[in-house]
């Protein structure tokens, strides 16, 4: 059986007092792509960083491809591919200048697939990098990660500023052009329409923990949308609903998401003064959203507790 | 790694050019308002300056671009093991460098040695290498400071104060050179590594990087003592009020060494013979009291080295105003070379006492100089003799030699009818009116061997008497730190050139031993170590301690008993601190034993050398919290 991807064992990092990963195990399989989703300073950046070695842990260990991420030859490092939010490429250099020096980096460079990311994009190989939109090079970016033939890719929120058209040729980039056999892809992203798109396995952080590992449709499964009338002087119901995501007032309703609803749930909701109760149809995009902020709901959008 | 390399360049070449063109240009304009190669000291410290920023700035700027974690990401993260990824971008600056720096200045020494009358030796061409190191180590540091995940990191600049600001001789020059460039490119090496967060771990990295650090805490220890000290006598003295106005001139009390430093002439020569009860004491103080007074000092402690580069240079010219000719030293001709100041027409070479011969085939036949010599005003000093330039005559005219195994220490100096030279051992006395009417060498009218070791010597004074001189000798210049005694001896020179010791005191100090030696009480290894490395690189220079004379030093019982207690003060400092920073186990005895002998300056680098030790993290809680199932 081969080595997963990503292994962690009791991981954890501390910033001073302050922790950013918290005992931390995980283990991701080899291929398809996993997405890792959690809100800002859930954990992970600090888990890329440690993960690629450019941080060490304060506890725990880490293995990436088989090797420990404190120690990474670089063959290994020659066998993880890297694209982040900015896109940060030599500004200074052709985009024609650029590919030449990656392509004499990386022995398993594939031509035909950075030229095939590229045409996505409709970039001017004489263009300087620094003079590319961000859309373009965010497209650049792509396809010299893919050109390098990667084991393992890792995606931080690479579409974070692009426009919908940049957008969508990015995605597809990813998507259709050249998938191996084996190759292992780290989505992290915000926009979970991207996330329901690509990711075939979804692992959620929350203050440096593991909260959830499934396929993105079963924890999508998991959660239900209500709508009912609550009379003026009904308790708070947060502690009376069991795995109670979201409680929102609209136009004298009240909207409820649920954690995995509990049986009986309608008679449940009727003995504690709710009428009219009715399912409402819930997008994966706001069920996962709810489920990320069911911590941080602040009252100011109608959550009593 | 060429790749790398060939980006770093391009990203930088446009610059590079620029900077390049306007330091030629920079160097064009200054060789037309003088002799390039043969700056005055301001001039050398502003390009000293010049060239290190345009190192630190670069390295900062550059490594301090790349910090950023997306850019840090795309320089470190790829299949080339960090060593060479240093090598390629910290090599593609190098070669900037060179190019900004070297370059053109290579270029002026060919074109001043080809295109104009100025005379340009061999170690000019060298000038031009050594500012392309200058330029290399503060790269180095920028690097350093930009990449060290510790704050003190701006301190190793400490280290290039070695280069700097030392008088190192001749081509010794290159060999703290390249130990201080290899130290920082060490240094920028150890923290070239993918997780910037973390210090060095090695040992040798730690006390790389440690020891510049301490060095600075050292001095910037001792400064703030010597300032406690200074505001607490005032205070107590004379109260925050008359703050601004305290005067130290009667601070100390008499018989003290620094009470001395407050005297004049007279006065120190009066308190000198009121150490003796004889007549003849008594007879020339009553003397002194009409007399005219006149002191010396010590003036060289050190000679020129021949191929020696600027740095060290002093006077170098001897000018001839009436007639426009300036005569310049050369190093590889040892010979003044001449020519007319407006039109830079050659006039031709002049050595000892011969005539001036036009070019180099006819200066084989004419006299050298032995060494390169000290100028002051018209006279032209060796080690072991004195020349005066007659300008009319175009010669240059032996007056004195000393005698062998002395060496010379000062000018000739006028005082009064008589003239003196001191040298290593002795203070020679001439009669002025001889300089006068002979232009040749001319024969001391007395000779005072020097009582004690000329190091130690602070000052002189003379007093001329209507049948004698008195001579006053203060000796103390190393008694601070304990490496001599301090004593005045004053004696009588007779007309026949007799010498006779009339009163000796011994002078205390004026300061308590607790200040004198805090330095050495805040670290004693530290300081030999300073003294050490300063003695290495400046040898004979004013205050240069060697280890022979820690050896042969007695230090005071307090001081001793302070020293020990310091010490192990700081190593219970230390005992405490690293039990509750994150360090190896094993490095803990080492840093232990750094404070049992480098003292206080290990406690404070300690800390900016290591973390803080991380609270134990919560165990995960995903159990409890339970919302989600995590599977296994």
């Amino acid at each position: 059986m081969s080595e997963p991807a990503i292994e962690t064992r009791g991981l954890s990092k501390s910033f001073g007092n302050k922790p950013a990963l918290r005992d931390l195990t995980l283990q991701i399989p080899r291929g398809g792509v996993h997405a890792v989703i959690g809100s800002n300073g859930a954990g992970k950046s600090t888990l890329f960083r440690i993960l690629l070695g450019l941080l060490g842990p304060t506890r725990g260990r880490s293995r990436v491809l088989g090797f420990d991420s404190q120690s990474l030859p670089p063959e290994a490092r020659g066998r993880i591919a890297l694209v982040h939010e900015e896109h940060t490429l030599p500004r200074w250099m052709s985009v024609d200048r650029l590919t030449r020096m990656q392509r004499r980096l990386f022995p398993g460079w594939m031509e035909g697939t950075y030229r095939e990311v590229l045409g996505h994009f409709n970039v001017d190989p004489e263009q300087r990098v620094g003079e590319l939109s961000r859309g373009e090079r965010a497209g650049l970016n792509l396809a010299l990660a893919l050109a390098q033939s990667p084991d393992l890719l890792i995606l931080d929120e690479p579409t974070l500023g692009l426009d919908v058209v940049a957008k969508q040729a990015f995605l597809e980039a990813l998507l259709f052009t050249g998938v191996e056999e084996g190759r292992t892809t780290i989505y992290c992203s915000h926009q979970m329409d991207e996330i329901e798109r690509v990711a075939e396995n979804l692992i959620v952080l929350e203050r440096g923990e593991v909260i959830n590992v499934s396929p993105p449709e079963e924890l999508a499964s998991r959660i239900s949308a209500w709508v009912a009338q609550l009379p003026a002087d009904a308790p708070c119901l947060r502690a009376r609903i069991p795995g109670l995501l979201q409680q929102r007032e609209i136009d004298g309703q009240v909207h409820l998401v649920v954690l995995d609803e509990p049986a009986g749930f309608a008679d449940h909701l009727a003995s504690q003064g709710v009428v009219g109760l009715q399912r409402l149809h819930i997008g994966f995009d706001r069920a996962v959203n709810a489920f990320l902020s069911r911590n941080h709901t602040s009252p100011a959008q109608g959550d009593p507790s | 790694m060429t790749s790398l390399f060939e980006s770093e360049i391009l990203r930088f070449r446009g610059l590079a050019l620029a900077a390049g063109l306007v330091h030629f240009s920079a160097l064009v304009m200054a060789s037309t308002g003088g002799q390039l190669f043969v700056p005055d000291p301001a001039k050398i410290a502003i390009a000293q300056i010049f060239y290190s920023l345009l190192g630190l700035v670069l390295g900062l700027y550059q490594l301090g671009t790349h910090r950023s974690l997306n850019r840090w990401t795309f320089l470190i993260h790829r299949p080339l093991p960090p060593t060479r990824i240093f090598l390629a971008v910290s090599g593609a600056s190098c070669a900037l460098l060179a190019l900004v720096v070297g370059l053109p200045l290579l270029a002026m020494a060919f074109l001043t040695d080809g295109l104009t009358s100025q005379w340009v030796d061999g170690r000019h061409y060298l000038l031009a290498l050594f500012p392309v190191g200058l330029a290399w180590i503060h790269y180095f540091a920028g690097v350093y400071i930009v990449l060290s995940a510790h704050r003190a990191a701006v301190l190793v600049l400490a280290l290039t104060s070695f280069v700097l600001t030392r008088e190192v001789v001749g081509l010794w020059i290159f060999v703290p050179l390249l130990v201080v460039l290899a130290w920082m490119l060490y240094l920028a090496h150890s923290v070239f590594k993918p997780d910037l967060t973390t210090h060095p771990r090695s040992g040798w990295q730690i006390a790389a990087a440690a020891l510049p650090i301490q060095y600075t805490f050292l001095v910037v220890l001792v400064f703030l003592l010597n300032a406690v000290y200074s505001v607490s006598v005032i205070v107590h003295e004379a109260g925050w009020k008359s703050f601004a106005v305290f005067s130290w001139d009667h601070y100390f009390p008499a018989g003290t060494v620094d009470h001395t430093v407050y005297l004049d002439d007279q006065e120190t020569l009066l308190h000198g013979l009121g150490a003796s009860e004889t007549p003849r004491a008594e007879h020339l103080r009553g003397q002194l009291r009409l007399a005219e007074t006149t002191k010396l000092y010590r003036r060289f402690a050190r000679f020129p080295v021949r191929h020696q580069l600027m740095f060290g240079d002093r006077r170098i010219r001897l000018v001839d105003e009436e007639r426009e000719i300036v005569w310049t030293f050369s190093h590889d001709q040892l010979l003044f070379h001449g020519r007319r100041a407006r039109s830079g027409e050659p006039v031709g070479w002049m050595g000892p006492g011969g005539p001036v011969v036009p070019d180099l085939t006819a200066a084989a036949e004419i006299e050298r100089f032995v060494e390169v010599p000290h100028l002051v005003d018209a006279q032209v000093i060796d080690r072991r003799r004195i020349y005066v330039f007659d300008a009319p005559s175009r010669q240059i005219h032996l007056r004195f030699e000393a005698p062998s195994g002395e060496e010379i220490v000062s000018e000739m100096a006028d005082h009064g009818f008589q003239t003196t030279v001191l040298t290593s051992r002795a203070l020679y006395f001439f009669d002025r009116r001889d300089l006068r009417w002979t232009t040749g060498e001319i024969e001391p009218r007395a000779r005072v061997p020097l009582p004690l070791a000329i190091e130690n010597l602070s000052r002189i004074q003379l007093a001329e008497l209507i049948d004698s001189t008195v001579v006053s000798f203060l000796f103390g210049a190393r008694s601070s730190r304990g490496f001599a005694e301090a004593v005045q001896i004053v004696g009588e020179l007779g007309v026949d050139g007799s010498f006779e010791v009339v009163a000796e005191r011994p002078l205390e100090q004026g300061m308590p031993a607790e200040y004198r030696h805090r330095g050495w009480m805040l670290s004693p290894g530290l300081q030999v170590l300073a003294d050490g490395i300063r003695a290495r690189i400046a040898p004979g220079s004013q205050g240069s301690v060697r280890f022979a004379d820690y050896r042969a030093r007695r230090l005071p019982p307090e001081v001793l008993r302070g020293t020990v207690l310091s010490m192990l003060l700081a190593a219970g400092a230390l005992a405490w601190a690293t039990g509750r920073r994150e360090i190896p186990r094993h490095h803990r005895p080492a840093w232990i034993l750094a404070g049992l002998i480098f003292g206080w300056p290990v406690v404070l680098s300690f800390f900016f050398l290591s973390h803080p030790r991380s609270e134990p993290v919560e165990r995960a809680r995903s159990a409890a919290h339970g919302i989600v199932e995590t599977p296994a």
